[in-house]
């Protein structure tokens, strides 16, 4: 029998394995990965949530952050793109102009 | 009820303007390669129309709309009038800036234009969700600009960091919201302050999770201390103009935010959130003024202030109480003033910054500049002594109110550690006014002439102040502001105990 706690393990496990990609991985790329899947890690909390109070909102809450979610990786992508024409790399180390 | 009739298009048109602006202008950024004088003088009368939408709103003072999905009450008008003086100085200072630096172009008025409109959904967001899609709407336009010199190492690096953290900060505040959710079965401000209450959620540990989670994105987004990393780097390598509308709008519409959800939806369980805030806003005053102290950069140096006057707003929030409107009102009046007091310290460095390299932002640049330019030394003396809060500035009074309100609740150390903060961060403040007025400059820096941006310095100067010490009168004074600020907080907290 599944029940809510495991899709709600399944979501939070989502999340933090989006939050250690974003803290470990240097590659541009997999954070920008990382940082989708910390997003539908919420947003299996979000449906889960939804059957579990039978409430509509939180399967309109899901299609809002996915809409949100393209529009961050269209802009993301962008600024890689142009970081990389200018730098030729995506390593995240190498971003390291300004410091104290 | 039909959710959209003629009268919720009417509340919606100060954020209808600005959609219409922001498209427009990104029509004509396609069709003509540079913006002219036209472009430029239609952005501010667009501004200007959406500041007259909001005054004849102002006397309505309506209840949730779109099904509590937004409200515009007096709070969220007086916060879109903070936001649209934020936007009219960042596109005139921008005027001379953007030929300077080779970025005339239409899309830069679009982004103003819909990051603007963000802070508009933000700071009358009712909901969580909206709030959440404030945030985006206003971050991701912050993204482009601050991208907005693109053959710039620095520029890059800054939209670069700035978006990582900015997503990632995101995730958090949509898994707490996510958290809520699932134990009110709503996501509406109203329906979560009465879930509270009857179910008694203040003590249940998920839902001081979910606060938490809450906390450190706002935080992100405010720059309080252990969220503030990236706000350094990025206000330093955004274009100037940028630098002063995130300094200024962008804290103004998160701190609004930040209040009225607080305000409204978790002031049943403050006293299992006000030890996290009091933590945060000591970390904030203190290490943003003992790293200012440090910094070469003055656009750093001002980065570490605005991190430090971030913790100054959080005493207020640590202050806010269901009874006495004064730490909110405190905090309303504040951050208006610390609007003016950065958008003219940023529009002086504007004028000094030179293309090409990081030059005429060190502080040996301004050695000199009280003497060589009279008016634009004087302005920013009075800029930094209003940061600093000496006594006859506006930047004083906001000090007092925000620390008696503290005092007032019973939080004495805190108010005497936000003083001893202050006093710190007189040093570094008095460093620039040094510099410009008793140091000889070895080479004339030069510095550039813009009349848009000098007008800026001008209003700001005027405003920084009259907002201290002008009686009320025909230009609304301290007293009148603060009239405004109890007036908006009423309906705030009619909705609150309701």
């Amino acid at each position: 029998m599944i029940t809510i706690h495991h899709y709600l393990t399944l979501s939070a496990l989502l999340f933090f394995i989006g939050v250690f990609g974003v803290l470990y991985r240097r590659n541009l790329i997999v954070i920008f990965m990382s940082i989708e899947l910390m997003l539908n890690g919420v947003n299996l909390s979000f449906i889960t949530f939804a059957r579990y109070t039978n409430t509509m909102d939180g399967h309109v809450i899901a299609f809002f952050i996915m809409g949100l979610a393209a529009a961050e990786a269209a802009i993301g992508l962008a600024i890689l793109v142009m970081l990389f024409r200018n730098r030729r790399t995506v390593q995240a180390d190498d971003f390291s102009l300004m410091r104290d | 009820m039909p959710a959209f009739t003629i009268d919720v298009v009417y509340q919606l048109m100060p954020l209808v303007v600005l959609l219409v602006g922001g498209l427009g202008f990104m029509l004509a950024g396609a069709m003509t390669r540079s913006a002219g004088p036209l472009q430029r003088g239609f952005a501010l009368a667009t501004l200007f129309v959406t500041l007259l939408y909001v005054f004849k709103l102002w006397g309505a003072d309506a209840g949730p709309i779109l099904h509590g999905m937004l409200i515009m009450d007096r709070f969220a008008l007086f916060f879109l009038v903070v936001v649209i003086i934020c936007a009219l100085g960042t596109i005139l200072i921008s005027n001379g800036y953007l030929d300077r630096f080779g970025l005339n172009r239409g899309e830069f008025f679009s982004m103003v234009f819909f990051s603007t409109m963000g802070m508009g959904v933000l700071v009358s967001a009712y909901d969580l969700i909206s709030v959440f899609l404030g945030i985006e709407l206003m971050s991701l336009a912050i993204y482009v600009l601050v991208a907005f010199r693109r053959r710039d190492f620095f520029s890059n690096e800054a939209a670069l960091k700035y978006f990582i953290m900015g997503a990632f900060a995101i995730a958090f505040y949509l898994f707490g919201v996510s958290l809520i959710y699932g134990l009110c079965g709503s996501t509406n401000f109203e329906a979560i302050a009465v879930a509270v209450s009857e179910r008694n959620l203040a003590q249940q540990p998920v839902f001081l999770l979910a606060i938490g989670l809450i906390i450190g994105a706002m935080g992100f987004k405010v720059s309080s201390v252990p969220f503030h990393m990236w706000t350094p780097d990025v206000y330093q390598g955004a274009p100037t103009p940028i630098t002063s509308f995130m300094a200024t709008a962008v804290k103004a519409a998160s701190f609004a935010a930040f209040l009225r959800l607080f305000y409204t939806c978790f002031m049943a369980s403050k006293d299992q959130w006000v030890g996290i805030i009091i933590v945060l806003a000591i970390l904030t005053m203190t290490i943003g003024n003992l790293v200012a102290l440090v910094q070469r950069n003055l656009k750093r140096m001002l980065a570490y202030s605005s991190i430090a006057h971030a913790g100054y707003i959080m005493v207020g929030l640590v202050a806010l109480s269901v009874d006495d409107t004064k730490a909110a009102s405190a905090i309303m009046y504040y951050t208006l003033v610390y609007a003016f007091m950065t958008m003219g310290a940023f529009a002086v460095v504007s004028l000094l910054e030179r293309r090409a390299d990081e030059r005429g932002l060190e502080g040996g640049d301004y050695a000199g500049l009280g003497l060589r330019r009279p008016f634009v030394g004087l302005c920013m003396a009075v800029f930094m002594f209003s940061l600093a809060g000496i006594p006859p500035t506006a930047g004083f009074f906001g000090k007092y109110y925000m620390f008696s309100a503290a005092v007032d609740q019973g939080y004495v150390t805190l108010a005497v550690i936000g003083v001893l903060n202050s006093a710190v961060s007189l040093y570094y403040y008095l460093r620039v006014v040094v510099s410009m007025y008793m140091q000889k400059s070895d080479e004339a820096a030069p510095t550039y002439d813009d009349y848009a941006t000098r007008f800026v310095t001008l209003v700001a100067l005027l405003a920084v102040l009259w907002l201290g010490i002008g009686p009320s009168g025909w230009v609304p004074g301290v007293e009148t502001i603060l009239d405004w600020t109890r007036a908006s907080l009423a309906g705030v907290l009619e909705l609150s105990s309701r």
